[in-house]
């Protein structure tokens, strides 16, 4: 699968062949529709990868990362890759991980070898390091890049392309609503269906699999998550909102 | 991405001429309402996935339970106590006092190494440990912090611009679309709520499992 460099210019050139010659929408929110589509498929399938280095400070746990996302990313301290666990991990394996560094002695490593993510933009790192002026490599998957000018470029597949202009269509035929809206209803499971050919992880959601349509076709899903049943766009049936968890 | 982009795009999906959310000539819906639901559904959008945790290091005096949580604080994610002089470290688990009560039923009378804590059948924002520690000691405390409040101005949102149109845009479309009157339209809030759920659920995926996994 080939990737290549495509303008803002182009994609809403390719955009505007699949509508009427007249658009409904002004150009402006036809940039704003291809700029959320890339940011949705980012955040379903992790497309634009970045890196972020940062330097340890004497005996801190926690990072902070002003800009990549925490997702799918690896941690190197000192060009070494730092085992990812889970929170709840760390906290049973190492219970007096708060009060470890490097320093400690006792059967603690003399080096980080471990991160724990707690959110987006936040790590963890065990032990911590005692010194300062170390490098904390992040690998992840970064900001979705925005097409803010018409020359402004992407690398994008042929097949990510098709299945991103007519999810475009779907997102802006929103505003015209009815059956004009409905119609679009394949383009946008086609894209998630897509996004969780490319990010496997997606389908273990059963809340995902309806709303991709992919219940019932392959095998019974891993988890099962008591959320509403999904898009449902014909003129004749209606959603009740989500409860807050 | 800030709040002037999402009323835009507010704006574009509801047929309102685009000026950044300054004015509402339909007069189906008001810039102070539309602003309050982008708010009300960023924060509930922040407490269902785990998208921003804070940190706050709490510190307690000997024989005191109870902190002030911070003015910030929407949910407790966990708590770890470390003592001072003793250099005891233990996560608390969740509990209640009705827990407690049962069992340990003299918590509130005999200190100890802390075990449980308690925020929600606590006073608003107060949270108390127990037993009640007997030496002074520091209270690590993992939380989902409440995002900052939008005002139309150009201001930053507090959830990533990836999932920033699942829970803003969406998320307050589902609400604007669901008022009585004219504009009322439950089709397409159903598929905004879908969508708000959507980019909860991703975020639960990408986060919920590495912190329990």
């Amino acid at each position: 699968m080939a990737y290549t460099a495509i303008t803002r210019a182009q994609l809403r050139a390719r955009l505007i062949d699949m509508i009427e010659g007249t658009p409904f929408w002004s150009t402006d929110e036809l940039n704003r529709g291809i700029n959320e589509a890339l940011r949705t498929w980012n955040m379903l399938v992790g497309r634009w990868h970045g890196r972020v280095t940062l330097i340890t400070t004497p005996n801190t746990h926690d990072y902070s990362l002003s800009t990549a996302i925490l997702y799918r990313t690896r941690v190197l301290h000192n060009g070494r890759p730092l085992t990812p666990t889970s929170y709840t991990s760390l906290a049973a394996a190492h219970p007096h991980w708060p009060l470890d560094t490097t320093a400690s002695g006792s059967g603690i490593p003399t080096r980080p070898t471990v991160w724990c993510p707690i959110s987006l933009r936040t790590f963890l790192i065990w032990p911590a390091d005692a010194l300062a002026w170390n490098s904390l490599t992040v690998d992840g998957v970064a900001e979705t890049p925005q097409l803010l000018a018409e020359g402004a470029y992407v690398n994008l597949a042929e097949a990510d392309v098709s299945v991103l202009l007519p999810y475009v269509l779907h997102l802006l035929s929103f505003k015209k609503g009815g059956a004009a809206f409905a119609e679009t209803a394949p383009f946008y499971i086609k894209f998630l269906q897509a996004a969780a050919e490319e990010n496997q992880l997606l389908t273990t959601s059963q809340a995902y699999r309806k709303w991709a349509g992919l219940v019932g076709r392959d095998e019974k899903p891993l988890r099962d998550r008591s959320l509403p049943s999904g898009v449902q766009l014909r003129q004749d049936q209606s959603q009740s909102p989500q409860e807050s968890r | 991405m800030t709040d002037q982009d999402i009323l835009t795009d507010l704006q574009n999906a509801l047929m309102e001429p685009p000026d950044n959310g300054a004015t509402w000539p339909s007069d189906l819906w008001e810039k102070a309402e539309v602003l309050a639901r982008m708010n009300e559904r960023q924060n509930r959008f922040l407490k269902a996935a785990l998208l921003h945790v804070g940190m706050a290091s709490i510190p307690i005096a000997a024989n005191v339970s109870t902190v002030a949580l911070p003015q910030d604080w929407l949910v407790t994610q966990d708590v770890v106590w470390t003592g001072t002089a003793s250099q005891t470290v233990r996560s608390l688990v969740r509990a209640d006092q009705f827990q407690a009560d049962h069992a340990h039923p003299d918590w509130t009378i005999t200190g100890g190494v802390p075990l449980v804590y308690f925020d929600h059948d606590q006073p608003l924002l107060e949270l108390r440990i127990a037993p009640t520690p007997l030496e002074a000691g520091t209270l690590l405390l993992f939380y989902i912090p409440q995002g900052d409040e939008v005002d139309g101005s150009g201001m930053l949102l507090s959830v990533a611009d990836e999932f920033a149109d699942s829970a803003v845009k969406f998320g307050a479309l589902a609400d604007l679309l669901l008022k009585e009157g004219r504009g009322r339209s439950p089709d397409r809030a159903g598929y905004a709520e879908s969508r708000f759920a959507l980019g909860v659920e991703v975020a639960d995926l990408i986060l919920r499992s590495v912190w329990v996994g």
